[in-house]
C-alpha cells in the first residue's frame, strides 16, 4: 500500500484544477444545474482514480481505471435508454445513441448563440470533454509525473475565454492555476534527487519521450478537441461585433452604415445592462432606417413625436393583450446615443428623465447632452406579442390597404441597384408562399441557409451592395438585413432596417450587453400588427430566430439534422407552434466539419496514446532486459552507491533501506524479490525464474516509492 | 565427493540442525550471534576453531557447550607447559595379564577435542595435536589409528599474559579454519549473563540436540553447495588481494581459499541456500583469514590489525557481476 503519497494528494489537485477549466465557459454557456451530474461524475471519477492508486503503483492504470469509470458514468446521466429510461450498461445502441447525442450536440450549438442555454445534450457533450480533459491532466501530471507540461492541458478550456472574451472568472482561474502550481509542486518534491541522479546518468529516455508526446497530444488536443468540447465549429466565431460598434471613448453605434465597409471594431466594452422578467431579450432596438441607396443607408426623418406619456407604440399594439407584461430594468453604461434602446413589443417606459416617441419610426428619443449615457429606466413590454397567427391574419388587412399607414419610403428601391435581378431571386425564392408571412419566412430562411456565410470582411466594390451580396455571399448582419430588406421591398412589403443591440451575456441576475453586441435586423410590416422583426443573419452570429418566425423544420441550414428533432423542444424559442409549410430546404450543402476532424481526431489520439505506452515500454524495456540491468537501472535512479562494485546485492539492498530513500513495506519486498532475482541470476545454479515483466515491476514499484520519499530527495550520496 | 546442489529438504535439515545448536548456545552466552555463527559454520566445514581472547569472555564455555549441544564424545585437555604428547595422543601400556600392550586412547580421540589455552603447552604438544587435526589420525607407538568423524578441535587461546607460553606460529594457525575473537558482551548481555549464572551453571542446561551422525550427514549435504565461477573468482580476488596489499606482510594461502569456500558453504546451507553469496565470503572472510595473516612493519605501526587490513581489503575488491555459465535447463 505504498503507492507514492504525492500522486494520492496530486490527483484531486489535477481534478481540481482541470474541473474548474469549466468555468472557462462562462462566456459560452450559462451555468445552471448542469453543473451538479458534471461535478459528481468528476468526484466520482477522482475517487475511483485515487482509490486505484492507492491500490496499484502503476502510473497509468489508475487514469485508466478513471476513464472506464467516468465513461461509464457520463453513459448512465447523458445517455438515456431507448425507452427513456437510464442505460445502465452500454449495449448495441449506445453508441448510435452517443452519436445522436453528439449531433444534437452541436446542432445545437451551432444554431445557438452565446451565452447557451444548457441543453442534456450540450450538458453531456461539456461533461465529456471535461471528464477527457481531467483524465488527461491526471495522465499526463501525475501518471507520468511531468506536472508542468499538464499546464498546457489545462489551460484548453480557457482559451475561449482568453483569446475571445477577454474576461474570465478570475477566482476559477486563479484556482485553476493555484491548484497547477500545487501538483507542480508535489511532484517537484519527489522528483529532485533520486530521478536527478538517474537523469544524470542518462536513463533518462523514457520521460523526455513521454515529454515529447505529451505535448504533441497537447497540440492535437488543443487544436482539435477544444472547439468539439465546447460544442461545434461555430462557437468560434461567435462573439463578434454586429455592427460598427463603439468610436472609441465613449461608445456610440456607428449610424454611418455603409455596405461597403467592413465591420473592424470589436468592442468587448459592456454598453449596459438590464434584469428582465423574460430572460434573455431577444434585441434592443434604438435606430430606424427607411432610405437606402443601393450602398449606404440614411436615418428615417425625424416625424411627429410625441411627448412622454408612457405609452409606446399604441396603436400597433392595441389589439395585442397585455395581460401579461414583462418588466425589463436597464441600465445603460458608457453608451451615448440620441435614442434610447427599448426591447421589441415595449409599452410603457418609465426613466427619470425627458423623452419622447416617434411613432412613425418607433424610436424613442432623449433629449439630453449626454445623450443616453448612466441612464437607467424601466420598460413594460408585452410579453408574447408577436405570434404567427396574428402575422398570418394580417393578409386580410394588406388586401384592404394595410400597407399605405406606412411611409411610402419604405417600399422605395434605388435605381443603382439591379432591382429585376434581385425581385427575381426573391420571386424564386418566396415561389408558392401564401402569404406574407411566409415570404418573409422564405427571405430569412434563404439568408441563413448554409450558402451565406457570415464574415466580417466585405469586398468594398460596386454601387450596388446588395447584388455583390448575393453573388459574394458573405458579409455581416448590415449586409443580410439590407438585402431582406430591399428583397423585400421588390416583393411590395414595406420593410425597414432596426440597428441596436442583441440581447447580451448573462452574467448573474443580470444581463451584459457589450459594444460587440451591436446588430441590425430587417423589419418588416404586417398590417394591424405593426413591424415585426426576422433575422436573416446566420445563427453563428444572432442565434435562434424570433420565435415567431421560426419554421417547424429546425435549423435546415444545418445538414446533420435531417429529421424533426424531437429533444430540440429544449430550444426556449421554438416552442410556438406553427402550421406554415416548411420552407424548401436548401441544397444539401457540405458537412458543417465536425466528423471529418472527429475522424482523424480519433485515430491521431489513438496513436498518439499507443505511441506513448509504446514508447515507454520500450524506454523501461531497453532498461530492464535481465536482472542484471534491472539491478543497475534500480541503483542509477535510487544513486544507492552506483558506482561502488564492492557492494553485494544484499549490501546494496541495505544501504538502500538504510540509508536511501524511505520505501514503504510493498517497495520494500519488491526490493527483496529483485535482489533475490539478481542472487539468483549470478550466483545459483538454476539462474532466476524473475522475468522482465516482474523485475519492471519491482523497479517501478521501488523507484515510484522513492520519488514519493523526502528523504529520497534529500538523501543524496553518490553526488 | 557429490556434486549435487542438495534439495530444499536437505538445506532445511541443515538449517534445522544450526538453528537448534544455535539456541543451545545461546542459553548460555547471550550476544555472541556472530561468533557463533562463525563456530557453526566451522562445524559444518569440517573446520577446527581457535577461540582467541583475553580470558574470561566465554571461550572455553562456548567449547563445552558446543560439546554437550553435539550429541558427540567430547575430549578435554588442559594444556599446560608440562603436558606430554602422549596426555594428548594415548599412550599403550602393558598389560602383564595378557602379556601384551594396550592403547589407552588420549581424549584427542572424540568426535569434539577442547583444548584449553593451546599455547600453554610446548611446541611439542602442540605439534602431536596440530598434527591429528590435519591428518584426522593418530600414530602411536608404529601403529595409526583413526580418529572419529566427525572431528572438532576447539582451540581457545589468550592473546595476553604470555610469559611462558608458546604462542602458535603462523604455519601452524594455518590448520585452524576460523579464529573468532569472542569478545566482551554488551551490558544487557552481561547482566543477561549474570541472571543466566544466577545460583547454577547454565551449562548443565544445555541438552543434546543433533548426534554425531546428524552432523556427518550436514556436513555431506554442505560439501554439495553449489559455488558460481564468479563466487569462486570473488573469494580468489579476496585471497590474493591480501598478498598483494602493502598492509600485510603475508598473505593467506592458498589452503585459506578452500577453507574460506567450505566456510562459506557451510553459512549458506545454514541460511538454506543452495549456493554461495558473495555475502558469505564476506562474513567469513575475517575469521578465516585474519589469524592467517601477518601485518606488516608499517600496518602494524600505524594501528592497522589484520582484521582491518582484511577489512579493507573486502572494500576494494569488487563483486563480479557476471553470470556463470548459462544453466542448462531455462524456461
Amino acid at each position: 500500500m505504498s503507492a507514492a503519497r504525492w500522486r494520492l494528494a496530486a490527483t484531486p489537485l489535477a481534478a481540481v484544477a482541470a474541473g474548474l477549466g469549466v468555468t472557462g465557459l462562462s462566456g459560452l454557456v450559462t451555468f445552471g444545474a448542469w453543473l451538479a451530474p458534471l461535478a459528481a461524475i468528476m468526484i466520482a471519477t477522482t475517487t475511483v482514480i485515487v482509490l486505484t492508486r492507492l491500490a496499484t503503483a502503476r502510473p497509468f492504470i489508475p487514469t485508466l481505471a478513471g476513464g472506464i469509470a467516468a465513461a461509464w458514468l457520463l453513459m448512465v446521466a447523458y445517455v438515456p435508454a431507448d425507452d427513456g429510461g437510464i442505460r445502465w450498461l452500454p449495449g448495441p445502441g449506445t453508441p448510435a445513441a452517443v452519436a445522436t447525442i453528439a449531433r444534437e450536440a452541436v446542432a445545437y450549438a451551432e444554431a445557438t448563440v452565446a451565452p447557451a442555454t444548457v441543453t442534456p445534450e450540450l450538458a453531456g457533450a461539456i461533461a465529456a470533454g471535461a471528464l477527457a480533459l481531467m483524465l488527461a491532466v491526471d495522465a499526463v501530471a501525475v501518471g507520468a509525473g511531468l506536472a508542468a507540461t499538464s499546464g498546457f492541458i489545462l489551460l484548453i478550456p480557457w482559451l475561449p475565454a482568453l483569446t475571445l472574451e477577454r474576461k474570465v472568472p478570475t477566482l476559477a482561474l486563479a484556482g485553476t492555476i493555484a491548484a497547477w502550481l500545487g501538483v507542480v509542486a508535489l511532484s517537484r518534491r519527489s522528483e529532485r534527487g533520486a530521478w536527478r541522479a538517474r537523469a544524470r546518468e542518462g536513463a533518462a529516455p523514457a520521460p523526455a519521450g513521454i515529454a515529447a508526446l505529451a505535448i504533441a497530444l497537447t497540440l492535437v488536443v488543443g487544436l482539435g478537441a477544444a472547439p468539439l468540447a465546447i460544442g461545434g465549429p461555430g462557437w468560434g466565431q461567435m462573439p463578434r461585433i454586429a455592427l460598427p460598434a463603439s468610436l472609441g471613448g465613449s461608445s456610440r453605434l456607428d449610424l454611418e452604415i455603409d455596405l461597403r465597409d467592413s465591420l473592424t471594431t470589436r468592442s468587448a466594452e459592456p454598453v449596459l445592462a438590464y434584469t428582465s422578467t423574460d430572460g434573455r431579450l431577444d434585441v434592443l432596438r434604438a435606430y430606424s432606417f427607411g432610405t437606402f441607396d443601393g450602398t449606404r443607408w440614411d436615418r428615417d426623418p425625424e416625424g411627429d413625436t410625441v411627448a412622454a406619456n408612457g405609452v409606446l407604440w399604441p396603436e400597433a399594439l392595441a389589439s395585442a393583450s397585455l395581460s401579461d407584461p414583462g418588466t425589463v430594468q436597464i441600465s445603460i453604461g458608457n453608451l451615448s446615443e440620441t435614442r434610447v434602446p427599448v426591447p421589441s413589443a415595449p409599452r410603457s417606459l418609465a426613466a427619470g428623465v425627458e423623452w419622447r416617441y416617434d411613432a412613425s419610426t418607433d424610436e424613442v428619443l432623449v433629449d439630453r447632452a449626454e445623450g443616453t449615457r448612466g441612464l437607467s429606466y424601466t420598460v413594460r413590454k408585452a410579453t408574447g406579442y408577436t405570434t404567427e397567427e396574428q402575422l398570418r391574419a394580417s393578409d386580410a388587412l394588406i388586401e384592404a390597404g394595410g400597407d399605405d399607414a406606412v411611409p411610402a419610403r419604405y417600399l422605395d428601391l434605388n435605381e443603382r441597384m439591379d432591382i429585376d435581378a434581385i425581385r427575381a431571386i426573391a420571386v424564386a425564392q418566396t415561389d408558392g408562399a401564401a402569404d406574407r408571412f411566409e415570404m418573409a419566412l422564405r427571405l430569412q430562411e434563404y439568408l441563413r441557409g448554409p450558402r451565406f456565410v457570415y464574415d466580417t470582411e466585405v469586398a468594398p466594390n460596386g454601387d450596388d451592395a446588395v447584388s455583390t451580396f448575393l453573388e459574394d455571399r458573405r458579409g455581416y448582419c448590415v449586409q443580410f438585413a439590407t438585402t431582406m430588406v430591399v428583397m423585400a421591398r421588390t416583393l411590395g412589403i414595406p420593410a425597414r432596417m432596426a440597428v441596436g443591440f442583441l440581447g447580451g451575456v448573462q452574467d448573474g441576475e443580470r444581463y451584459v450587453v457589450r459594444g460587440r453586441d451591436a446588430h441590425a435586423w430587417p423589419e418588416l410590416y404586417f398590417p394591424g400588427h405593426g413591424w415585426v422583426r426576422f433575422e436573416p443573419t446566420p445563427a453563428v452570429q444572432t442565434g435562434a430566430r424570433p420565435v415567431y418566425a421560426t419554421p417547424e423544420v429546425s435549423v435546415p441550414q444545418n445538414p446533420l439534422v435531417d429529421e424533426p428533432n424531437p429533444r430540440s423542444t429544449v430550444l426556449p424559442q421554438q416552442q410556438a407552434p406553427t402550421t406554415a409549410p416548411a420552407p424548401a430546404p436548401v441544397a444539401a450543402a457540405s458537412d458543417s466539419g465536425w466528423s471529418p476532424w472527429l475522424l482523424t481526431l480519433i485515430p491521431v489520439l489513438l496513436l498518439s496514446v499507443a505511441g506513448a505506452v509504446w514508447a515507454g515500454r520500450r524506454a523501461r524495456r531497453g532498461a530492464i532486459q535481465d536482472p542484471e540491468s534491472a539491478w543497475a537501472f534500480l541503483r542509477r535512479g535510487l544513486g544507492a552507491r552506483a558506482g561502488d562494485e564492492t557492494l553485494t546485492p544484499a549490501e546494496a539492498e541495505q544501504w538502500i533501506v538504510g540509508e536511501g530513500p524511505e520505501l514503504g513495506d510493498e517497495a520494500r519486498a519488491a526490493l527483496a524479490s529483485l535482489r533475490t532475482a539478481v542472487e539468483d541470476h549470478r550466483y545459483a545454479p538454476r539462474g532466476t525464474e524473475a522475468t522482465a515483466e516482474q523485475m519492471s515491476l519491482w523497479v517501478t514499484t521501488i523507484v515510484d516509492a522513492a520519488k514519493e520519499s523526502d528523504r529520497g530527495a534529500r538523501s543524496r550520496v553518490d553526488a | 565427493m557429490t556434486t549435487t546442489v542438495p534439495t530444499a529438504d536437505q538445506l532445511a535439515e541443515v538449517s534445522r540442525l544450526a538453528q537448534r545448536v544455535r539456541e543451545q548456545l545461546d542459553t548460555v552466552l547471550s550476544g555472541l550471534d556472530d561468533a557463533v555463527d562463525a563456530t557453526l559454520a566451522t562445524v559444518l566445514a569440517e573446520g577446527h576453531l581457535l577461540l582467541e581472547d583475553v580470558p574470561g569472555v566465554g571461550k572455553t564455555t562456548l567449547a563445552r557447550a558446543l560439546g554437550r549441544a553435539l550429541d558427540a564424545t567430547v575430549g578435554r585437555i588442559q594444556f599446560t607447559p608440562d603436558l606430554l604428547p602422549s596426555d594428548v595422543t594415548g599412550v599403550s601400556v602393558f598389560r602383564g595379564d595378557e602379556h601384551r600392550f594396550e592403547f589407552r586412547a588420549g581424549p584427542v580421540f572424540a568426535n569434539i577435542v577442547v583444548a584449553d589455552e593451546i599455547n600453554r603447552a610446548s611446541p611439542k604438544t602442540q605439534a602431536a595435536l596440530l598434527e591429528s587435526m590435519q591428518e584426522r589420525s593418530v600414530t602411536v607407538d608404529g601403529e595409526t589409528r583413526a580418529l572419529p568423524a566427525p572431528f572438532l578441535v576447539v582451540a581457545t587461546q589468550n592473546p595476553i599474559d604470555m610469559e611462558g607460553t608458546y604462542p602458535l606460529p603462523e604455519a601452524q594457525r594455518d590448520r585452524f579454519m576460523t579464529r573468532i575473537a569472542v569478545g566482551y558482551p554488551t551490558s544487557r548481555d552481561e547482566v543477561a549473563m549474570l541472571d543466566a549464572h544466577d545460583g547454577h551453571d547454565p551449562l548443565n542446561d544445555v541438552r543434546a540436540v543433533a548426534s554425531a551422525a546428524d552432523l556427518t550427514r550436514a556436513i555431506g549435504i554442505v560439501r554439495g553447495i553449489y559455488a558460481a565461477p564468479a563466487v569462486k573468482q570473488y573469494l580468489v580476488d579476496v585471497v590474493r588481494a591480501t598478498r598483494e596489499t602493502a598492509d600485510l606482510r603475508l598473505g593467506a594461502s592458498p589452503r585459506s581459499s578452500l577453507q574460506l569456500l567450505a566456510a562459506a558453504k557451510a553459512r549458506a546451507a545454514m541460511a538454506g541456500r543452495d549456493h554461495v553469496l558473495p555475502d558469505d565470503v564476506k562474513s567469513l572472510a575475517v575469521p578465516v583469514l585474519a589469524h592467517r595473516v601477518i601485518p606488516s612493519a608499517q600496518a602494524r605501526a600505524a594501528g592497522r590489525t589484520a582484521e582491518v587490513v582484511i577489512q579493507d581489503v573486502l572494500s576494494r575488491v569488487a563483486v563480479p557481476a557476471a553470470r556463470a555459465p548459462e544453466p542448462l535447463a531455462r524456461g
